[in-house]
């Protein structure tokens, strides 16, 4: 009953992904699209921008500063330090006049979730080398590249998934409170964000805005764990 | 690893996090600095320093730069770019004349006449010749040529201090008129020797003093007859900032002075200046920026703690809810994975946190830090923006020491979950 219930979810899960992306596919082609697939369509954009670039520059980064040389780590540590102590929206406001474009703001999102990821993909390394139980392996001649494929990056996968799974309710946080402070959206001016803070949205909107974000984001974080744990018991 | 017992402060762990605070403090100045810089590019935003490069100036202006220029355009003829050098010779007074006067024989006749006769008002400001010396170019060209014979050697930095010192221990007319003669040649020594107003003495020797820049500036306003010690502050924060703007164009860069040009004549050079001077200066409105800071602080710590807690709330509760076996490591396991998320994600927090008070209207020192960018106050902004970073930087170590504590490494040193 247990199996079929997360069986289910997990179909549910994916049903979500790919109904948010076929709409959004709608409200990106679509020139009479209303406001609300025209959001779903440039925040789904944003999200695999975001989302492909975290996992590509993100993970790698994290499992050498990890477990690589020490000024990887000590780099990331102090790069994480100075994005911290800034809001988002502020750190895109001030480099916006740098004249990015479009595209060039989302790499500039997907730079800053990487980081974001690499911490995370850290932390979970570093703690399950204080949980490693395979010294006694170690000390029989296995590779340690082989340790860190096998053990520990799959037990850095939960966490590093969880945290991306996120990354919906991060991009519309950004919008919204970008917007919302007069400092111009992290994405698109037209996506779910800056539409629910827009005065002329409905509250009818504004509430399917949140909930389309709401559903995607327990979605991901559903595939997430589902693949998390198969990289796990690997 | 440090041998030393948990949360003892010692050099090698206080070291690093100085060293890191410090990094971070420099690279959130000058990214937020360009920011704020490119934002006090809109109208209206009071910004005096527009002009200038933002970080690098590679061609710093001095006196010599702006006089030879002003006077090049005097000579050629007498259209609108010869009015703009003869207010701008005028502007620049005493100053110029050192580098003015010895050139103006490598002009022809008529423009020699033309520029001498364009420093005709600066010979009356310094009550050195009569409105009859300076009648014609003829006439004006002989006073000048006169005057620098006689007068070349009143013109060196030790002399001029030395009457403005006078001056500043005595008000006599003889003090008062040596540094008239002196004009704007004596800027730097008259606003030097205005010095801290303390006491009624200070007052005395700020009148003295200001009565004398208020004539060789035509600019601001004499002090009333029996000034505060408030309006005497005042005053001299009123020249302090004019210089500030325009000590350039009054003095010659040369040497070491030159070199630091690059980086003082530029707008961050000229906000770090007045940040260091008047403790990060006056907001648009004229309300001192620090105070401003330290009201708002507190507001935006309150949430940004409240936020912590909750998420680290719930990431216990979530540990408690859950049934299977060894609740004190899954708890452990899941406050440390949901801090260091935390710390990765203290941006969002931060942006959280900014949301809270756009909602709540709570003027904290995140929205301070978006309103000033949004109107473009620089000095609003990095207050701020520095306040900001230290506020960050302090409650991030509850989080990173969480997290910290799940792989058992020492929270005080480089090897804990960051912060």
């Amino acid at each position: 009953m247990k199996a079929l219930s997360r069986a289910a979810s997990l179909r549910l899960a994916t049903g979500l992904v790919m109904l948010w992306l076929a709409l959004g596919v709608v409200g990106l082609t679509w020139r009479e699209a209303p406001p609300l697939l025209v959001g779903l369509g440039q925040d789904g954009l944003a999200l695999v921008a975001v989302l492909a670039l975290a996992l590509m520059i993100g993970v790698p980064i994290g499992a050498l500063a990890g477990s690589g040389p020490r000024w990887i780590d000590v780099g990331l540590g102090f790069t994480t330090d100075w994005i911290a102590a800034v809001p988002v929206v502020l750190l895109l406001a001030f480099l916006r006049p740098v004249g990015v474009s479009a595209v060039g703001e989302l790499l500039l999102l997907g730079a800053l979730r990487s980081l974001e990821v690499a911490w995370v993909v850290r932390s979970a390394l570093l703690r399950a080398a204080h949980l490693d139980t395979t010294w006694a392996a170690r000390s029989l001649g296995y590779m340690p590249l082989t340790v860190f494929l096998q053990q520990r990056l799959p037990a850095a996968a939960g966490p590093a998934l969880a945290h991306l799974a996120l990354t919906p309710v991060w991009t519309f946080l950004l919008d919204s409170v970008g917007t919302a402070a007069g400092l111009g959206a992290a994405t698109s001016e037209r996506g779910l964000g800056a539409l629910v803070v827009r005065p002329e949205t409905s509250g009818a909107s504004a509430a399917a805005a949140v909930l389309a974000v709401v559903a995607l984001t327990i979605a991901l974080h559903r595939l997430g764990q589902h693949y998390g744990l198969r990289l796990a018991r690997k | 690893m440090i041998g030393a017992r948990p949360g003892k402060l010692t050099f090698r762990r206080v070291f690093p996090r100085l060293l890191r605070l410090l990094l971070t403090l420099a690279a959130v100045v000058l990214v937020g600095f360009y920011g704020a810089a490119n934002a006090a590019k809109r109208p209206g935003s009071g910004w005096s320093f527009q002009q200038l490069p933002v970080f690098v100036n590679p061609t710093p202006q001095d006196v010599r730069d702006r006089c030879l220029r002003a006077m090049r355009a005097v000579a050629q003829d007498d259209g609108v770019d010869a009015a703009r050098g003869r207010v701008e010779l005028l502007r620049l007074g005493g100053a110029a004349l050192p580098h003015v006067l010895p050139k103006l024989d490598t002009l022809e006749p008529s423009a020699r006449g033309r520029v001498a006769m364009a420093l005709g008002p600066l010979a009356l400001r310094m009550r050195v010749a009569s409105p009859e010396d300076v009648a014609s170019p003829e006439r004006a060209l002989l006073f000048w040529s006169r005057f620098w014979q006689d007068r070349s050697i009143d013109f060196r930095p030790t002399t001029v201090r030395r009457a403005v010192e006078r001056l500043a221990d005595r008000a006599l007319t003889l003090r008062r008129d040596d540094v008239i003669h002196a004009d704007t040649y004596a800027l730097e020594a008259l606003i030097g020797a205005l010095g801290q107003v303390r006491e009624q003495a200070d007052v005395a020797r700020v009148a003295r003093l200001s009565s004398v820049l208020v004539h060789v500036t035509s600019r601001g306003e004499a002090l009333a007859r029996e000034p505060s010690v408030d309006d005497a502050r005042r005053a001299v924060r009123r020249w302090q900032r004019l210089w500030l703007e325009e000590g350039a164009d009054y003095s010659v860069l040369e040497g070491p002075r030159r070199v630091a040009a690059l980086v003082t004549e530029t707008q961050f050079g000229k906000w770090l200046a007045q940040a260091v001077a008047w403790r990060l200066g006056d907001a648009q409105d004229g309300s001192p920026v620090t105070e401003r800071v330290l009201d708002a602080l507190p507001k935006s710590a309150l949430h940004v703690v409240g936020l912590l807690l909750v998420a680290i709330g719930a990431a216990a509760a979530s540990a408690l809810l859950d049934r299977s076996e060894g609740l004190a490591s899954r708890l452990r396991a899941r406050v440390a994975a949901t801090s260091a998320s935390l710390v990765a994600s203290y941006p969002v927090l931060l942006t959280l946190a900014l949301a809270i008070e756009l909602l709540s209207r709570d003027d904290g020192v995140l929205e301070l830090c978006a309103v000033a960018l949004r109107r473009g106050d620089v000095n609003l902004m990095m207050g701020a923006l520095l306040g900001l970073t230290l506020l960050s930087e302090l409650l991030v170590t509850l989080p990173s020491r969480l997290a910290a504590t799940a792989h058992g490494s020492d929270p005080d040193s480089l090897d804990g979950d960051g912060g």
